[in-house]
């Protein structure tokens, strides 16, 4: 097995990669704390449901209308109609932080914290 | 005749495009756990050849790929191909532009980082900007990541099979006499 050979300059893109990616984490988990809501990111604007009640969401992209479920505090892509059903597959969310995405339909759904309770909201 | 120490530029270019879907094919056929990632093996033609191709043909290798990677994908009318065409092309130009100026200093391995960070910050982007909106963010951190990981392992391919592929030397030296 060979070892890497590695120059000088190669460790400034390893440290850059990882600055990059520990300032997004930083940003993405700005306001952590709180209770759990479902941002849903649409083509049509964004929906912030709470994750304590159960509910469906169509969401409506290019494609088609992806279903979303919100279940005993649980978020997932229930059906798509994108063509590799990678969304579905991401599987169930429930922490803070945690995201699935279906980029052909051009939906995110993620799971973020507020101190606010909220029922339902559109931007 | 062509001579035997000569390889016409345009087969060598088929032969590596072809490879290169070849890769992509392989990619598609290895499961994503989550959306944006790739391993990236059809970009090594592109590392492999950084230092012997031009820019015009590494850019030619790279519409291939990503037009082929569409093909076979069936994402060639969807958001996926912006995708794929602005972080191939990102990429592109950012490991021709670090390997011209800093080829002293950087190895196959860091010329392929830069070009994993280009591609992955350039989607990134694209997803806060024009598709995902701002909530785009939290993926950053898991594709900067996986592709960082990709990125090392493609540049540690390529700097190995440059130094051992008789293949590779016998190309290398055939272009340089051309």
């Amino acid at each position: 097995m060979n070892v890497p050979q590695l120059k000088g300059w190669d460790l400034f893109p390893m440290l850059l990669t990882l600055g990059v990616g520990l300032g997004t984490l930083a940003y993405g988990y700005w306001q952590m704390g709180g209770t759990p809501r479902l941002e849903i990111q649409t083509p049509e604007g964004q929906f912030v449901f709470p994750m304590n009640a159960d509910r469906y969401f169509e969401a409506r992209g290019p494609l088609g209308t992806s279903l979303i479920k919100i279940e005993n505090g649980q978020a997932w892509f229930e059906s798509s109609p994108c063509q590799n059903k990678i969304c579905i597959q991401m599987g169930h969310q429930h922490h803070v932080g945690q995201w699935a995405a279906c980029l052909p339909n051009r939906i995110l759904l993620r799971i973020t914290a507020n101190q606010e309770d909220v029922d339902a909201i559109s931007q | 005749m062509p001579s035997p120490n000569k390889i016409p530029r345009e087969k060598l270019l088929a032969f590596l495009s072809a490879l290169g879907l070849f890769f992509a094919v392989i990619e598609y056929l290895l499961p994503k756990p989550v959306p944006f990632m790739r391993l990236g093996i059809s970009n090594l033609p592109l590392v492999l050849m950084i230092d012997v191709l031009s820019f015009r043909e590494l850019a030619i290798l790279a519409g291939v790929k990503v037009l082929g990677q569409g093909l076979i994908n069936g994402t060639l009318a969807s958001y996926v191909f912006l995708f794929s065409t602005v972080g191939t092309f990102s990429s592109l130009v950012t490991m021709v532009g670090v390997h011209r100026l800093f080829r002293h200093r950087l190895s196959l391995i860091g010329v392929s980082l830069w070009g994993a960070l280009a591609s992955n910050l350039a989607q990134l982007l694209l997803s806060v900007f024009i598709l995902l909106g701002q909530g785009a963010w939290m993926i950053g951190p898991l594709i900067l990541t996986l592709g960082g990981v990709t990125g090392f392992l493609i540049g540690w391919f390529a700097q190995m099979f440059q130094a051992r592929s008789v293949w590779f030397q016998r190309v290398r030296h055939a272009l340089q006499a051309n």
